[in-house]
């Protein structure tokens, strides 16, 4: 026979999970759609200053790709996670037969046309950052893929040491991504849903 | 002069069941994608509430409502009170907050949008809500 303790304990531990799922999954996940969408703002914002300075062209390719898979990610930034990825990619395997980088192979047309190394740099980098933003938000959403990136770290440290320790946890999320992932789609579909 | 030989077209791709099959699988996939996460979180609901049934009924005829209610009430600690108060109060700052954010950015984002046109004449929008938030078809 049940006792009132037990019933009290059921209904107190039913209180806190409903109350635990309700922050982590409608709270938490909003949270951090937030702070994903305002750090690929910041480096929008960035980015826009440079072209402003005058030191890329506002209708230079480079630029009008970058931007555009920004607003890729910021827009469909609810949708990068590991789950929907991971659909993602098998629907483009099965169903659209091969892997689809139309954007990746434009991006790389049009940064080696950037006539200044310092430039083709500079925007390399603004490519570089937007993508960590994005493989920071699909690790760190996913349990399996924090345990994988944990072991990214681990194999990190015995190679590069203690003394890298800050730059390791800045790629690790990164490296995990891109091994686990193709970027190149992602970056693709990004892209392509910012113009759709 | 030779005639020029008639050339037949080539024969139509055959379209029909890969096709089909293709865009039945790809819809599929795209279904799954957008519902699959809401579809596992109810059903764990759905598992937990019919669990919850279980117990009750188990426990149905063996005592008076009342009674049970103030046994209940009896049995919850005051150190359970006050992790519930507390966290009540820092979600509802959370919310608080989280207003006060999206009405900042509502109010600047038309300003930056119209000064950086002035810049860049096609510049190209994220196309969120002046808010900062998802478009309803977007989701």
């Amino acid at each position: 026979m049940i006792g009132v303790p037990e019933i009290a304990r059921f209904l107190q531990s039913a209180v806190c999970i409903a109350l635990l799922g309700l922050v982590l999954l409608k709270f938490w996940s909003d949270a951090r759609l937030d702070a994903f969408r305002q750090e690929m703002f910041i480096v929008r914002d960035e980015l826009f200053d440079y072209a402003a300075s005058g030191k890329i062209e506002f209708d230079s390719p480079a630029y009008r790709l970058l931007r555009q898979m920004m607003n890729g990610y910021i827009r469909y930034g609810h949708q990068l996670t590991f789950f929907r990825i991971a659909l993602t990619m098998i629907r483009i395997r099965l169903v659209d037969g091969g892997s689809v980088q139309d954007w990746s192979v434009k991006w790389d047309r049009a940064l080696k046309n950037l006539h200044e190394e310092e430039v083709r740099e500079e925007m390399a980098s603004f490519h570089e950052r937007a993508m960590q933003c994005a493989a920071k938000r699909v690790v760190f959403g996913s349990p399996l893929l924090i345990v994988v990136s944990g072991f990214g770290v681990a194999v990190l440290l015995l190679r590069e040491g203690w003394k890298n320790l800050a730059r390791i946890f800045a790629v690790a999320p990164t490296l995990t991504f891109s091994h686990v992932f193709d970027p190149r789609v992602i970056e693709s579909e990004a892209a392509a849903t910012a113009v759709a | 002069m030779r005639k020029p030989k008639k050339t037949h077209p080539p024969p139509a791709a055959p379209v029909g069941q890969p096709l089909i099959s293709r865009y039945v699988l790809g819809n599929m996939f795209n279904l799954l994608r957008r519902f699959g996460g809401t579809i596992v979180i109810w059903s764990c609901i759905a598992y937990l509430g019919h669990e919850a049934r279980e117990v009750l009924i188990a426990y149905a005829g063996k005592s008076s409502f009342a009674d049970l209610t103030f046994r209940l009430l009896a049995q919850v600690s005051i150190v359970w009170e006050l992790s519930l108060t507390l966290a009540g109060f820092s979600v509802t700052l959370y919310l608080r907050e989280r207003n006060l954010h999206r009405k900042t950015r509502e109010r600047l984002t038309a300003r930056i949008t119209q000064l950086e046109l002035k810049i860049d004449p096609s510049r190209t929008s994220s196309l969120l809500t002046p808010e900062g938030l998802t478009r309803e078809e977007d989701r």
